[in-house]
Formats: structure tokens, sequence, C-alpha cells
């Protein structure tokens, strides 16, 4: 009976262990993440280049590419969302002009981004 | 007691391994919060790459900078200076040009073409309007630019000889003269230029002239409505005072030294080229080398 104990207890020690090195003092480290794992703001600032990027070096099916690392199934959705999103506010930014112009090339943009289509280039 | 001892190190070395197999391999941590310096170097590298072509547009160092912040100082380095080689060899506009070379500048890079763009005419960046939030989340305005010219330099497919006897009109101008002017019949007609200037070198009780190439000189060519801008030195391998422009056929180029206004310093004509071999196109390519007047 004792013996058993024993065991028992020493399972449950070595399992609380495991799981403190495992999840909390070694917890696996991710070194190769893709753009779709980023901090949101960190995606949205890489959508925001991607539009600059484009407005530079043109070029569609790279923008959709590397849109494409944030959405595999559907790459414009983060483009449209984010465009709709700065084009609601009160005053889009300027920034949105990017942004809404590279919707207009992908065949993607909405009545709602018309703001920010509006919005002059510099 | 010394087996419910055994039992109980048993069970620890047993519970230990399950526990680490279970939050290693089972379950592990998972990270949704990740930062562009965690990415494959892959998109880091490309990260790296639109950072550099929004500040271009944008000129908004501290979007930048907190852009690449966290990733190593080397890696930026080296992509920042290729992203700015690729922009020249791809005719990018001369203030996109500027900005990367300043970016790349403050990063540390030290290429040739980092010190011709940077020292070209730096542009100061741009104010934008703050950001609300400590993220960074962009709102900087992009800058329009016009879709660049394209000067890469095509394959060279020589075909024939050169023949005798140019007849381009020149004008020599105060600060440069055309040396050497030799004309070669190509596929895709191009300006071959070289940039020297003379300097007298002393060896013992001997004093000569010498030609010695003069890089990082801004060269313009202008053909009706379309302006092409090269640099010289880009290519050292073949002459440190090498740069060449894509012409086109049928047209009149005028080539000018610093800035593209003045007299030009040479006019050359691209026109068809006498040819035995009627089925293949040939058009006129000019090589030259410009001397800087003493």
């Amino acid at each position: 009976m004792k013996a058993t104990l024993g065991l028992l207890l020493g399972l449950a020690v070595g399992l609380g262990l495991g799981f403190l090195i495992g999840w909390g003092l070694y917890p696996v480290q991710y070194y190769n993440t893709q753009p779709a794992d980023l901090r949101v703001d960190y995606q949205e600032d890489y959508i925001q280049m991607v539009a600059l990027t484009f407005s530079v070096e043109g070029g569609k099916e790279a923008a959709l590419q590397r849109l494409r690392l944030l959405d595999a199934e559907d790459p414009t959705r983060p483009l449209i969302a984010l465009t709709e999103r700065l084009a609601q506010q009160p005053v889009p930014p300027e920034s949105c002009a990017a942004l809404a112009r590279l919707a207009h090339a992908l065949s993607v943009e909405t009545p709602v981004m018309r703001p920010c289509l509006e919005l002059p280039l510099p | 007691m010394k087996a419910t001892a055994i039992l109980f190190l048993l069970g620890l070395i047993l519970g230990l391994a399950a526990g680490l197999y279970y939050t290693w391999m089972v379950n592990p941590v998972q990270y949704y919060n990740s930062l562009p310096a965690l990415m494959r170097s892959d998109y880091r590298a490309d990260w790296i790459k639109m950072t550099a072509l929004a500040y271009a547009q944008e000129g908004n160092l501290a979007r930048a900078e907190a852009r690449l912040n966290g990733l190593a100082n080397q890696e930026v380095q080296q992509v920042l200076a290729r992203v700015l080689d690729e922009a020249v060899a791809l005719g990018r506009p001369l203030p996109i040009l500027q900005r990367l070379a300043t970016l790349a500048a403050h990063y540390g890079a030290d290429t040739p073409a980092v010190r011709i763009y940077q020292a070209a005419a730096p542009v100061p960046p741009s104010p934008l309007p703050p950001t609300d939030t400590p993220s960074p989340t962009p709102t900087a305005t992009p800058t329009a630019t016009p879709r660049p010219t394209a000067t890469a330099t095509p394959t060279p497919r020589y075909t024939a000889t050169p023949r005798p006897t140019p007849t381009p009109l020149i004008i020599p101008l105060p600060d440069y003269t055309v040396v050497s002017l030799e004309r070669l019949c190509e596929v895709q007609p191009r300006l071959l230029l070289t940039v020297t200037e003379a300097v007298t070198v002393t060896a013992g009780r001997e004093t000569r002239s010498e030609l010695r190439p003069l890089p990082g000189l801004a060269l313009w060519l202008v053909s009706g409505s379309e302006t092409q801008h090269a640099v010289t030195g880009m290519r050292p391998e073949i002459n440190p005072g090498y740069a060449d422009f894509a012409v086109r056929p049928n047209s009149t180029c005028n080539l000018y030294v610093a800035a593209p206004s003045g007299v030009p310093v040479a006019t050359l004509a691209i026109e068809p080229c006498a040819q035995e071999d009627e089925d293949s196109a040939l058009w006129t390519s000019w090589s030259l080398t410009l001397r800087r007047r003493p």
C-alpha cells in the first residue's frame, strides 16, 4: 500500500515538474513564425507596408502573395477590413489611400472605401 | 521503506517524462502575438524590404525604426543595402533612391550606392500627423510617385564589328568632353559610358598623364519626354567610371552630366545599322569615354 502511494506520489510530482518545465521554464520557442502569427498591430502594419510597396513597385501578384501569408483562404479579407475601418473614421487618415488603391487594383474595393479612394496621393 | 523510495523515484521520473512529452510535443505553448524578429528569415527580409519601401514613400524615420525594432542590425544593414542596389538597377526615381540610401546609412550600411545617393541630395523626412497609439499602426500618408523608367542593362548581343566614321553631333561642355566615341551595332541599342579625369602621375623622374575613372557621377539621358538617370560606378567589375543606358531605336538622345539642363555633352542618334543580314534589325549603339576638363 505504502509502495503504491509512493509510486503515485512520484508520478504526480513528476508530472507537476514536467508541466512547470515544459510550459513555464523552458517552453517551446518558435523562431520561424509567419506573418499570420504576428501581433495584431504588426499585422496591420504589414498590410500597410504591402500597400505602400505596391505603390512603389506595382505587382498585383506579389501583393496578393504577401497578403496570402495573413489569410491563405481569402487574402484580400484583411486588406478590406483594415481599409474599411480606416475609411469609416470621422476623418479618414491619408494612409488609407494606398490601401484603397491596392484594393482597387485587386478589384475588391467596396463603397465604404470611397473616402479613402478620393484622398489624393501626395 | 527502501522499496517505497525507489517507487517514488520511478514515479517521479515517469511523471516528469510524461509531463515534458505533453508540454513540448502534444500541447506546446502557442504564440499568437509574435514579433517581426521571430519570423522566418525570408519573411524577415521581406519585412525589412517593405519597411524600406514604405519609408521611401512616407519619409517617416521614427515609423521605420519602430518597424525594424528588435531585428539584428547586421541583417537590417544587408537587406537595406540590397534593396537600394535593386532599386538602382530598376531605375527607381531619384527621391526614392535617396530615401533608401538615407535609411541604409542610418543603420550603418556603407556601400557605393549608399554613399552616392546619400551624398546626392538628402531628403529630409516629411512631417506626418502623430499616431495616437504607441503601437506601430501606420497612419502616414503615402507619397505618389511616377512609375519608374526602366534603366536596366540588357545583355549585350554584339552582332557586328564597330563601324568607322561616326557622325553624331557633339557639343563639348566646359566641364566634360568626349575623348573617344565608338559606334556599335546591336539588336538592343545602348549607350555605354566611361567617365574619366586626367591626372598627372610622377614615377621617379618620369611624369605622365593618366585617365582615371570617376565613380559616383550622375548622368542623365533625355530623349523626347523620357528622362533616364544613371550613376557611374555601379558596375565596378566593368569600370569604376562606367554607366550605361538602354535607348529606344529611331530616337535622338541628349547626354548630360550632373543635371539634365544646359548644353548636352553629346547628342546621339540611334539609327538602323546597315547590315548584310536583313532578318535581324540592328541599331546603333554608342560607346563613349568622357573626360573632365582640367
